[in-house]
């Protein structure tokens, strides 16, 4: 009797596993982007990136089951003009030579709501800027498109993809980036958007 | 002679101005910074995610006319200065 409980136990577990799908976002398309937006009095830049990667692992029927970390490669990080690109990648402001990477990691996901293949919760997760780290929660819609990634690939692979939308803002100041400093030029308030695809392949 | 020689330097620092104002003004009268690229919102059919096409071109900003007025200005000035007889 103890046997058959034991191995339901186990079928149960592997079952509850198998529905957690691993999604990577390093993005082949190049369609993944973060767009980041700063409005000071006399100046206002606004600059992008794709230099995305990472994995989140996630249960489609269970949207709090979300896991994973999100890395930004910091000298993807462009902007229109290049000796404001050469600055803001330099020592003084990202140093991306010492801090290559930004990255956020999932902690903790809150009031989420499932409205069919789609929702929203608060992901409260640690937000890596040059070198600092700190726990920030940030609003995210997910969309989970099952059977999608031939769509994308032109059927070269079969898979899910997961779409991450997101919109939070940070301080420079918080991150080490030249506390109080130039702030009429380049304001301490960041404004960083996020819309990711993530692929789940089907194992073949 | 000399009258006619600092009045064509004058000249010159007009029409350098003009040309600045113009090369600017045509150029997409950009207030901010010079571009070297810009961008174009395109979304991607499957997941509906708008991300930003870069296409390759030179944007002169405000940099690239102040630059331009200063020289232009610098011509002119020059047309003032006292040139030593031969």
């Amino acid at each position: 009797m103890k046997i058959p409980t034991i191995a339901l136990a186990t079928l149960l577990a592997v079952s509850l596993h198998a529905e957690e799908i691993s999604f990577d976002f390093k993005d082949p398309k190049g369609v993944n982007n973060i767009v980041f937006k700063l409005d000071a009095p006399l100046e206002s830049i606004s600059g992008t990136t794709n230099g995305i990667s990472g994995t989140i692992t996630a249960d489609p029927a269970q949207p709090e089951k979300i896991a994973g970390k999100i890395i930004v490669d910091a000298k993807t990080l462009t902007v229109p003009n290049p000796l404001m690109q050469e600055h803001m990648l330099g020592a003084e402001w990202l140093d991306t030579a010492k801090h290559p990477e930004m990255t956020f990691e999932i902690m903790q996901v809150l009031h989420s709501k499932k409205d069919g293949n789609s929702g929203t919760a608060d992901v409260k997760g640690i937000f890596t800027l040059k070198g600092i780290s700190k726990e920030i929660t940030v609003p995210v819609k997910v969309t989970y498109l099952p059977g999608r990634l031939g769509d994308r690939t032109g059927g070269k692979m079969q898979g899910d993809l997961l779409v991450v939308r997101t919109n939070f803002q940070i301080n420079r100041g918080d991150y080490g980036i030249k506390q109080g400093e130039n702030l009429d030029k380049v304001s301490d308030v960041i404004d960083i958007s996020l819309a990711l695809a993530g692929a789940a392949p089907k194992k073949q | 002679m000399k009258s006619r020689f600092r009045t064509s330097i004058r000249i010159l620092a007009l029409l350098f101005f003009a040309c600045c104002l113009c090369w600017w003004w045509f150029g997409g009268s950009n207030t901010g910074w010079t571009k070297t690229y810009i961008t174009a919102p395109t979304t991607d059919e499957v997941t509906g995610i708008v991300y930003e096409v870069k296409q390759e071109k030179f944007v002169p900003g405000i940099d690239c006319l102040a630059v331009g007025t200063g020289l232009s200005f610098a011509v002119f000035a020059a047309s003032f200065l006292r040139f030593p007889k031969p």
